[in-house]
């Protein structure tokens, strides 16, 4: 993992665990990856795969009691975020990485207006008055596609409908134009119309003011249309990483074979059956060391049932977790 | 908004006329009659008192005509003190038992609202331990053996505090301390459960993640974030618990000699004191009513997916 | 996705051989109500109250309702009654031998005194051990709170059912109906909630006379109310859910519904919700005993207990803290079950982390 003056983020080995009734849950076991300026990454994986848990990880918002981090290093322009103090990371937060999530319909505070919700922000990181910060809101609210922001700033959130909510979500967060924008499953609760719109719109947004985006999603579509890079994550570890077209063409793991090999396609022949990849994912407590995916490969070896894969990094730019590339000694 | 608080405002008419109907109902359908207590009246004289309360009159006028005299304000006379009407009786002990249940209500709130919040940013440490278990005892413990037991020990042993009257006699205001103690007790330890709840609750919402993904201060989260939704649970209790707190009173003022209304009210039962009965009944009724009613406007207030629908 | 090359395991081990235990809803809940210490706690405590008071009949303690005109007010001890009765007796004609200034007693009162001892030493009524004391009537405390028990916890247990049952039948059919019905049956409600309740059992009780009938009648009137509502919300919420669409594709008749499907999602919260219920209608109960208008004598509740106790608690204390301290701790174990059960029966609950 080269590191040029481009990289901004740098995730090396994080790991994240949940102590539970029933044990301990790695969720995030050994995770690293670069992000560079502008770039959009995309982390792709079935649900309990650990994609969330990485995202609240990079800034440093895993709920304490059950859940700690474990280990690793999250570097932000090589500085190290998990040790920075409370002050210091609440200044990066919104400001400089920005987060959004999943389900608008509950994101947003029920009891405040839009314009105190937007105005909180762009006062905290940005010194700028009440007036000038409203203007700048509305602002961001046009960008975001939102008609008439002037009066419906001063609107609450139940009177929006869900995508619309989104956007504001989204013009919220890119307020005080952070370098990282963090998309978790931004479009999973909406429509399938409207997921196109915030798709593109997030697109749109983040190409013109540069910023870069972690998008977590388990929807390849999603993937391939937006990513340069993307990351497929399986129990709580990547399985491979590389450039999209790279890994799209030739997907590598069996796993990302298997996820790529499962989605429906309209050239395919009628009568053919849709393909799916056979078992469950596990349960990550007590995971012995072995690879996670073996019950579920169709070319699993014996020393898959043993040893947990070396990664290997390949020629094509992209780095590869499975027994398949790489020696055993 | 003013279209709602029109709304509930006029929803509360046909409501009072069923709670004095039904009161009317009750209280006449019970057996014996405001009479059958006294002694050795003779028949004529008993007579004559049924016509003078028009008790002679088939059941449907009786209550017209006293429906007619509620509307103009006019409350009829009491049976047990004769020479009293039920608006004068009312009038007197009325302020009291509204000074004592206000009092009460509002140590409620102010102390059970804190000691939740409290309790609910210092979850599973000692001081949230200690006070909801202080909490789970004051709603296990009735008014009957917390007010009895106060006095035991506050006024009999130690002499603290007097054992019983009202403000006006001697003691002054400390006469106020045990009553409103005993009588706000129970609700206190409700309102900081439900309270913690409430504030914990709104701590794993969604959009708490979100106010501290933005970079905001825990004391800007807690303040600006969570009271104002947090409040809403608490707010539509204050309703029934000052409806309880009425209640309440009746056995505070039993055991602390109060000349309240709850005293009025039992006396007034036992006595089947017709018209004593039914105007307590329908001057609580529309006190718990005006306290709902308040209290719906201010949950309009804080709830805005209610008024700006 | 049958798993048709993996190989046979023992059901309870998944490939990686980690054991996988079957859990349902009620295992789930009962364990984690285990690990609650305090509600576990009030979970004993109740079946300790539960299989005391229903044994009361076959315990050997004095009946409750024989009063011994001698044994009046005795202090609770673990010595003989008939001692008590001598030391009471003796101190108290000691005070007012030094009240009147005197250092003896005089021929008349030693007479006395030896007439009692005299008494005690014959009649084998005296050989009596009051653990709790007696009230003013010579009664046996322990066991008047015995039975008291009875009466109160079985007006819990039953106000609690009925109620339930009331509201958990008109709740599903305005739920599962809805429409007029369900309409009507909620404005119903709406009304009735707002009625100053307390205050109209006070007129009944007082007018119609006091027997356990009424006190029934009144309380559960009452008390069906929030359970309907709840039981509506549940139901209509969960109409709409994902698994019923699905058993209806299976071709599940509405009752198989409503039986194996909503019925056991709304059993959760009815459960805690009567667990909580029976500690209020005892209070209440004792409320109305309190003001006189509870059982009477010489039936005993706890309420009617603690109301006499409150009555001559200066000079006998106990005949108020023992019925009152075990009311309390029985009130307090069962809020801590219910709590207890709340928790357990929901584990996204706010209470725990």
């Amino acid at each position: 993992m080269a590191m040029n003056e481009d990289t901004i983020l740098q995730v090396k080995n994080l790991r994240t665990y949940f102590n539970t009734d029933e044990g301990i849950v790695k969720a995030v076991d050994g995770v690293s990856f670069d992000l560079r300026k502008g770039e959009t990454l995309g982390i792709v994986g079935e649900s309990g795969s650990g994609k969330s848990v990485t995202n609240l990880s990079v800034i440093n918002m895993i709920p304490s009691p059950p859940g700690r981090i474990a280990g690793g290093e999250i570097l932000y322009h090589g500085k190290d975020m998990l040790k920075m103090s409370k002050k210091e990371i609440r200044q990066i937060r919104g400001n400089k990485i920005s987060m959004i999530f999943q389900d608008p319909m509950t994101s947003l505070n029920p009891f405040l207006r839009i314009s105190t919700q937007m105005i909180e922000t762009i006062q905290l990181h940005q010194r700028l008055d009440k007036k000038a910060a409203k203007e700048k809101a509305i602002e961001m609210l046009k960008l975001a596609g939102i008609p008439g922001p002037e009066k419906r700033i001063d609107q609450y959130p139940h009177q929006f409908s869900g995508g619309m909510r989104q956007r504001v979500m989204i013009a919220m967060a890119l307020s005080c134009n952070p370098e990282i924008l963090i998309a978790d499953e931004p479009t999973s609760a909406l429509d399938v119309t409207i997921q196109a719109q915030i798709l593109d719109l997030m697109k749109d947004l983040t190409e013109r003011l540069g910023t870069a985006v972690i998008l977590i999603t388990h929807s390849l579509g999603v993937v391939a249309g937006t990513c340069d890079t993307v990351c497929v994550m399986y129990a709580g570890r990547f399985v491979e990483r590389g450039p999209t077209d790279v890994i799209f063409e030739s997907p590598m793991h069996p796993y990302t074979q298997g996820l790529i090999r499962s989605v429906p396609r309209l050239d395919r022949e009628d009568d053919e059956r849709l393909s799916s990849i056979r078992g469950q994912p596990p349960n990550v407590i007590d995971l012995p060391d072995c690879c996670p995916f073996y019950p579920r490969c169709d070319k699993a070896m014996d020393i898959c049932r043993k040893k947990y894969p070396a990664w290997k990094t390949l020629d094509d730019g992209r780095t590869v977790g499975c027994w398949l590339y790489s020696e055993d000694k | 908004m003013i279209r709602f608080t029109i709304r509930r405002f006029l929803s509360l008419i046909p409501t009072i006329f069923i709670i004095i109907t039904l009161a009317f109902i009750i209280v006449r359908s019970a057996p014996g009659g405001p009479f059958s207590g006294e002694r050795n009246v003779p028949p004529e004289i008993l007579e004559n008192l049924q016509k003078k309360y028009h008790m002679d009159e088939p059941m449907p006028m009786q209550y017209l005509r006293y429906m007619g005299q509620v509307v103009q304000g006019d409350l009829g006379p009491s049976f047990r003190y004769k020479d009293y009407t039920v608006n004068q009786l009312v009038k007197q002990a009325l302020p009291t038992s509204m000074l004592l249940g206000s009092l009460a209500l509002a140590v409620a709130v102010l102390f059970g609202i804190g000691i939740g919040i409290i309790s609910a940013l210092k979850q599973n440490t000692w001081i949230d331990y200690t006070s909801m278990s202080l909490a789970v005892i004051g709603i296990s413990v009735p008014l009957f053996v917390i007010g009895p037991l106060l006095k035991l020990y506050l006024s009999l042993k130690h002499d603290w505090l007097p054992t019983s009257g009202w403000l006006g006699e001697r003691n002054g205001w400390v006469v106020l301390i045990m009553p409103v103690a005993t009588l706000c007790l129970p609700y206190l330890a409700s309102i900081a459960r439900l309270t913690r709840a409430s504030v914990l609750d709104i701590l794993r919402a969604d959009f708490i993640r979100t106010a501290r993904a933005k970079g905001l201060s825990e004391t800007v989260v807690m303040l600006k974030h969570v009271l104002k939704g947090a409040m809403l649970p608490v707010v539509s209790y204050i309703g029934p618990t000052f409806a309880m707190i009425l209640t309440g009173t009746v056995v505070v003022e039993t055991i602390f000699t109060i000349p309240g209304m709850g005293r009025f009210y039992i006396q007034a039962a036992f006595n089947r004191d017709y018209t004593l009965i039914l105007g307590d009944v329908i001057v609580l009724s529309i006190l718990m009513l005006i306290m709902n009613f308040f209290v719906d406007i201010l949950y309009g207030f804080l709830d805005p997916r209610i008024s700006y629908k | 996705m049958a798993q048709t090359t993996a190989p046979k395991r023992d059901s309870l081990t998944n490939e990686f051989d980690q054991a996988m235990k079957p859990v349902s809803l009620w295992t789930d809940a009962w364990r984690r109500l285990k690990k609650n210490r305090m509600a576990f706690a009030g979970l004993i405590i109740i079946v300790f109250y539960f299989a005391a008071c229903l044994s009361a009949p076959i315990l050997p303690i004095y009946p409750y309702e024989e009063q011994v005109v001698d044994h009046q007010n005795l202090p609770p001890s673990f010595h003989s009654a008939g001692r008590t009765m001598l030391a009471t007796r003796t101190a108290y004609m000691k005070q007012t031998m030094e009240a009147d200034g005197r250092t003896e007693f005089s021929a008349d009162e030693k007479a006395q005194i030896d007439a009692m001892a005299q008494d005690v030493q014959s009649n084998p009524v005296h050989k009596r051990v009051y653990i709790l004391g007696t009230d003013s009537l010579g009664r046996d405390l322990l066991s008047r709170i015995l039975y008291g028990g009875r009466i109160s916890i079985m007006i819990g247990l039953i106000g609690t059912i009925t109620a339930v049952l009331v509201g958990i039948v008109l709740g599903s059919i305005a739920g599962y109906l809805g429409g007029r019905i369900d309409n009507i049956i909620m404005r119903v409600v709406d009304i009735m909630y707002s009625l100053p309740y307390m205050l109209l059992v006070i007129i009944m009780m007082a007018l119609f006379g006091q027997n356990i009938f009424n006190l029934f009648v009144a309380i559960a009137l009452v008390s069906w109310l929030t359970i309907c509502r709840v039981v509506r919300g549940q139901i209509m919420s969960l109409q709409n859910a994902e698994f019923v669409e699905a058993a209806k594709s299976m071709g599940a008749s509405s009752s198989r519904i409503i039986f194996r499907h909503l019925t056991p999602n709304t059993l959760g919260v009815i459960v805690v919700f009567s667990t909580l219920m029976v500690p209020n209608f005892i209070m209440q109960e004792s409320f109305l005993s309190f003001l006189g208008l509870g059982v009477s004598a010489p039936m005993a509740s706890w309420g009617s207990l603690v109301s006499e106790g409150a009555n001559v608690m200066e000079l006998y204390p106990w005949q108020l803290l023992a019925p009152a301290i075990t009311m309390t701790v029985f009130l307090f174990a069962m809020n801590f079950l219910g709590d207890g059960l709340r928790d357990a029966l929901d584990p996204q609950s706010k209470n725990k982390l």
